[in-house]
């Protein structure tokens, strides 16, 4: 009750400023000032519409009355509040971004009247201007900041300015709150809600609008709720939005010409709209004496009869007010052109500094730091464009939770239009980071969005832009590629998978650890310049860490030849390396895979046979007799130098790695036929010769086939074998009682000896227990000598 | 009849038996020394796991990939006026159609103990024998249409197509891809071999 009380006293205060202008501070809701086709270039033009805007705020007291009462009040949406709140507590050292959202959020508003003009001629009618205009009030410590873009309907100021339509709220709030204050300076561009931002300097703001559909609204709000209003002074913005801001005390500075220069210049680099800024300058004119009078007098009636107190009206300040005809010094205040705007990506780029494309990649990426790389090129043939790409320094927090869902990485302009930065595909979905602009003179205007979309020359252009990207990511120097690959990196490994038309350009791009270093990274192209000369394959194992796959069975022997193993220790790498067919001719070898053939010469090959005949009863009986169902086959190894045996998986089955990733894929289809199947595909048990367990198992297979322990001692290596190998075991308890029975053997206990029966009385048990624990742990506390004993006692153990 | 289920029956049991197929064949009345059989190719761990083309075929899946382009860039030259080229957009559409649309009619046959690639463009498929298609072949095409593309740009294929013409555009397209000239001629079917000689006499 006392909060809509206090709505309506704020409503109340917000009329009478506007019509009767009681007290001196409170702020007027400026008509719009800039409905001439540019900034004006006279005096008498500003003054005649200043007096046009106050004539149309004669509403008198009674009609006030009856407008405040119907206008509408809302309260925010919850996550508005919030978002609001943690705004002006992270941006409080930051207030001047405010002016840069507004002025984006205006410059968003002209494209789209811009587009729609492009369909629909009348959509201009209103007025043809399309300009940023921003007007300091000092009297009223108002700050204006006006479009004449699209405007909003009375529907569009609701969701528009009290709820945050956009998906992905919690993410950013959670974002927002534990980001610091540049990156979430950023983050309120990036997620459409800078306009906010205002409420960093102001203490109360209006917003007036005027879309071609509806009437002309004004919303106001303190931070606390909103209301809105259709404008009682009827449309007088023509099409457009001014939003006023009633500063507060400790942002009065931005009212001051000189820092709203220097802000608007700084944050209208990059607009491709006109924007101005209402400056004075002081200027010697010779005038009539009585031409002054008659402005002066005019300027009175217009007082009295509007009872509008003139902050606005007083255009022009007289220094001097010397009578009849006399040089006279006036401060004459016009619209001043704050921007260039011929787009930096029409200017040849030996013409441009890399301080203008950071600051233009910050603009348009809505970003903090410089970008890591960039590329400026026009492609001329049957299509012409002018591109400008960049890589950032980081990746987007959400590149992958969103992968292939974000669109307005790139942005498209027609003939220097804004078009949309909401094109499907304008990159692929593993170059979605990759941000830039792209604008074409081949493609139409004056078509829809979506007839845009289908033209066949943006597939073209699409083509092109990914090779320009990769491109530029090549040609990155080695410090700057090593940044870009710890964050990129599993973009890179995604675009081999995907990205078939592009793959050896992407293979090239692809740095794996690998046995000749411990520390840096290396590409394919060098390995393969390393590779011995009969070295016929790339050698790579796939694991969870370094650690794993480096002491893994299948590497022993392979680096022992004095051969480089990669080690692929990212969930994504085997998959990837899997999509290569080969590199620079050479194969890609799976070392826990079978294929393996290090030794091709005649020699090695008769040895490899003769061993092949003398364990034959061991392989045989391994595959048909104690391992029957479990292994393809057996054989003899080449691979191994310490571990007894090894589990191999066929080269074109799951590696132990592959098999993990797959089973724990969240979206799999349960029992998928594919998967299925190379789940349950038979691997290879592959033997060590020269270790003694498997001689050992020889021999007691030759002595007898029927042999228990050989049967367990078969099973327990294919067990531990499946283990080292990186899969899993299939039936654990089985393993469990197995690896149980060998203890029980190797610690002399005989496989009869039964479990001691669990005493009944469990409390007491416990009980008994604890003092027990107690009188020995005094013991220890009272004698070293006893407790040394016992360490003693337990390293036997 | 006889024909389809021995190879559902080979689809089921991957690999044929000798002792089941006599069985069928004496089930259905027929007489080994009179029938013909025809068994589907016996294929090794790469052939029915790899996701690439195995390395032997790569040659005769550019000559089938050529043979495909040759259609389509004729197609579509129909709506272009005479001795103009092709634009870009139809360049990029041609190779577009060509890798995803029309690499579905290959596979594996086998001759005489030799495994060679069949499919519309190739002398193998007017070999009589069964067809092992579909599925992987498919994709192993595809995979290798997107590399020859990657390789020359949707560009630089249509300028080989354009400078050598019909006859011999293979032989310009797969040269990375095969030993010799002669490989790729007794890769095609005979009607283009003669064809290609003409254009060289």
């Amino acid at each position: 009750m006392k909060y809509f009380f206090f709505i309506g006293f704020v409503c109340c205060l917000f009329f009478s400023s506007v019509v009767a202008a009681e007290e001196d501070d409170d702020p007027v809701v400026e008509d719009d000032i800039g409905k001439s086709r540019e900034g004006s270039r006279t005096d008498d033009e500003v003054v005649q519409r200043e007096e046009e805007a106050i004539a149309l705020d004669g509403l008198n007291v009674a009609q006030m009355k009856e407008l405040r009462e119907q206008s509408e009040k809302f309260a925010f949406q919850a996550e508005v509040n919030r978002m609001m709140k943690l705004i002006i507590n992270s941006l409080y050292k930051n207030k001047e971004i405010f002016l840069r959202e507004l002025i984006s959020n205006a410059s968003d508003a002209l494209d789209k009247i811009r587009f729609l003009s492009l369909t629909d001629s009348s959509a201009l009618s209103a007025t043809d201007e399309l300009t940023i205009k921003i007007r300091a009030d000092k009297e009223n410590k108002v700050l204006h900041i006006t479009d004449t873009g699209i405007g909003m309907t009375k529907d569009d100021l609701v969701k528009n300015l009290g709820t945050i339509a956009k998906s992905g709220t919690s993410d950013f709030l959670a974002k927002l709150s534990e980001s610091d204050s540049s990156e979430s300076s950023d983050l309120i561009g990036q997620f459409g809600v800078g306009f906010y931002s205002a409420f960093l300097v102001a203490d109360r703001v209006y917003v007036t609008t005027k879309h071609n559909d509806d009437d002309q609204y004004v919303w106001e709000s303190d931070a606390e709720s909103f209301s809105v209003i259709k404008d009682p002074r009827g449309n007088t913005l023509g099409r457009g939005t001014t939003v006023s801001l009633q500063l507060k005390e400790e942002a009065q500075d931005y009212l001051e010409e000189s820092t709203l220069k220097d802000l608007v210049k700084k944050y209208s680099q990059f607009i491709n709209f006109n924007i101005y800024l209402w400056t004075s300058t002081e200027q010697e004119v010779e005038e009539a004496a009585d031409d002054i009078e008659d402005e002066a007098k005019e300027k009175e009636d217009k007082e009295d009869s509007a009872d509008e107190e003139d902050e606005e009206g007083k255009v022009e300040e007289e220094e001097e007010d010397k009578p009849k005809t006399k040089t006279v010094k006036k401060t004459v205040w016009d619209w001043e052109l704050m921007n260039s705007v011929k787009p930096i990506w029409t200017r040849k780029p030996a013409d441009v500094s890399d301080d203008e494309y950071n600051s233009f990649f910050k603009s348009i990426a809505k970003e903090s730091t410089d970008p890591m790389a960039k590329i400026h090129f026009t492609a001329e043939g049957e299509v012409t464009f002018k591109s400008i790409l960049f890589v950032p320094k980081t990746a987007p927090y959400d590149l992958f939770s969103n992968y292939g869902k974000r669109t307005d990485a790139i942005k498209m302009y027609v003939r220097r239009v804004f078009i949309t930065d909401n094109f499907e595909d304008m990159m692929p979905k593993y170059l979605s980071f990759i941000k830039g602009v792209v604008d074409s003179d081949d493609l139409p205007l004056n078509v829809s969005r979506e007839t845009l979309q289908q033209h066949k020359l943006l597939k073209v252009i699409k083509k092109k832009l990914v090779r320009k990207a990769l491109d530029m990511i090549k040609k990155m120097d080695k410090e700057d590629y090593d940044k870009f690959w710890k964050e990129f990196s599993t973009n890179i490994k995604l675009g081999v998978i995907e990205d078939t038309s592009n793959r050896t350009r992407l293979a090239k791009l692809l740095r794996f650890y690998s046995s000749n270093s411990d520390t840096d990274q290396t590409s394919l192209a060098d390995y393969v310049e390393r590779m011995k000369e009969k070295q016929e394959s790339i050698y790579f194992i796939a694991g969870t860490s370094r650690d794993e796959v480096s002491n893994s069975p299948f590497v022993e022997r392979i680096l022992k030849k004095g051969y480089e193993v990669l080690y692929l220790i990212e969930p994504v790498d085997e998959y990837c390396i899997q999509s290569l067919p080969e590199f620079e001719g050479k194969k890609l070898q799976n070392i826990a895979k079978e294929g393996i053939n290090l030794d091709s010469s005649e020699k090695a090959k008769e040895k490899k046979e003769a061993l092949e005949t003398e364990y034959k009863t061991l392989t045989d009986w391994l595959k048909d007799d104690a391992l029957k169902d479990l292994i393809e086959k057996a054989a003899i190894s080449q691979r191994l130098t310490n571990s007894p045996c090894a589990l191999v998986a066929s080269q074109y089955g799951w590696s132990g790695n592959m098999e993990r990733i797959m089973k724990s894929q969240a979206y799999a289809k349960q029992g998928d036929a594919s998967n299925e199947f190379y789940a349950s595909q038979k691997k290879t048990l592959e033997l060590n010769v020269r270790h003694p367990l498997v001689k050992k198992l020889k021999e007691m297979v030759e002595a007898d086939a029927e042999d228990e322990a050989a049967k367990d001692l078969a099973k327990v290596l294919l067990d531990t074998a499946t283990l080292r190998s990186g899969f899993q075991v299939k039936n654990t308890l089985d393993f469990a009682q197995r690896i149980e029975k060998v203890l029980r053997l190797s610690t002399n206990i005989g496989l009869d000896e039964v479990i001691e029966e669990e005493p009944e009385e469990e409390e007491e048990a416990v009980d008994e227990g604890a003092t027990e624990e107690n009188e020995e742990e005094e013991v220890n506390a009272d004698g070293d000598e006893e407790s040394k004993d016992e360490a003693a006692a337990h390293e036997e153990l | 009849m006889v024909l389809t289920s021995l190879l559902v029956l080979s689809m089921a049991e991957e690999e044929l038996d000798e002792g089941i197929l006599q069985q069928k064949m004496a089930e259905n009345g027929m007489d080994p020394q009179t029938s013909q059989v025809f068994k589907p190719p016996k294929m090794t761990d790469e052939e029915r796991g790899s996701r690439h083309m195995p390395k032997y075929l790569r040659c005769a899946g550019c000559v089938a990939i050529a043979h495909q382009f040759e259609l389509e860039y004729k197609s579509a030259l129909k709506s272009v006026k005479a001795k103009k080229r092709l634009s870009l957009v139809d360049q990029i559409d041609v190779a577009e159609t060509v890798c995803k649309k029309k690499m579905n009619e290959y596979g594996l046959k086998e001759h005489e103990g030799k495994k060679l690639l069949s499919g519309p463009g190739l002398a193998a498929a007017d070999i009589p024998g069964m067809m092992e298609g579909g599925g992987k072949w498919e994709a192993r095409m595809t995979t290798l249409c997107l590399e020859i593309i990657e390789e020359f740009e949707e560009e630089g294929v249509y300028d080989i197509y354009s400078e050598v013409g019909d006859g011999s555009f293979a032989s310009g397209l797969c040269s990375s891809l095969c030993e010799s000239e002669d490989e790729i001629a007794s890769l095609k079917p005979p009607k283009s071999e003669s064809k290609s000689e003409k254009t060289e006499l």
